[in-house]
């Protein structure tokens, strides 16, 4: 009996765990905050979805492969609204872009504390 | 389980731990509270691959319900942290 979708999942969970590699890999290089969750939203996005993707072919079978995908889904739907959330969140605490961002559309729109105030609230 | 899927399935591991590795450099670094909240959430992702390819690995499909779950508990603690601070920027 061949073992092939064993092989071809293998492949897949191999490219997605480099997806994941190169999304950590962004998230300690990227100069600011709103950088690093570009590149970690992208990397987690597709490694899951290629890994999972590799279970479910690996296993060929409906109930793993229902909760394999159910993982995808819930990532799919959720990456985004966390990630505005957070970002949205990070900007009125007052985490400022890097120096060479030229587009900055909610600079007025939103008060930001100054550095001085945010580190006195730390304490 | 063919030599050539247990190696491979071995280096995708390595992967995945050199990642939470690199996720722990940035949460010990991390300027802001913010960043830390998006490496730990990163993190919770990475757990959730290993799981996968672990249950793949030993040929136990019941793992998988644990990563469904803890894709979820990383949404709720990321969202929960949004809207504290949130609520908290907004109060000064």
């Amino acid at each position: 009996m061949m073992h092939w979708h064993y092989t071809l999942g293998a492949i897949l969970m191999l490219l997605g765990s480099l997806f994941c590699l190169l999304g950590a890999i962004g998230l300690l290089k990227m100069p600011d905050l709103y950088c690093r969750m570009q590149s970690t939203a992208k990397g987690q996005t597709l490694g899951i979805l290629l890994i999972m993707l590799g279970v479910a072919i690996s296993f060929s079978d409906a109930v793993p492969s229902s909760r394999a995908f159910a993982v995808v889904l819930f990532l799919f739907i959720t990456a985004p609204v966390g990630g505005q959330m957070v970002s949205r969140a990070a900007y009125m605490l007052g985490v400022k872009p890097d120096e060479t961002t030229e587009i900055d559309r909610l600079k007025g729109e939103i008060s930001t504390p100054s550095p001085a105030t945010t580190d006195e609230h730390a304490h | 389980m063919t030599p050539f899927v247990q190696t491979v399935t071995t280096i995708s591991l390595f992967f995945l731990a050199l990642s939470l590795v690199l996720m722990l450099i940035r949460i010990v670094r991390g300027p802001s509270i913010a960043d830390r909240v998006i490496a730990l959430d990163l993190g919770g992702i990475l757990v959730a691959g290993t799981i996968g390819i672990w249950s793949v690995r030993t040929n136990t499909p019941a793992l998988l319900d644990v990563a469904v779950v803890l894709a979820i508990i990383v949404f709720l603690s990321t969202v929960a942290f949004a809207r504290y601070q949130e609520r908290r920027a907004l109060e000064e």
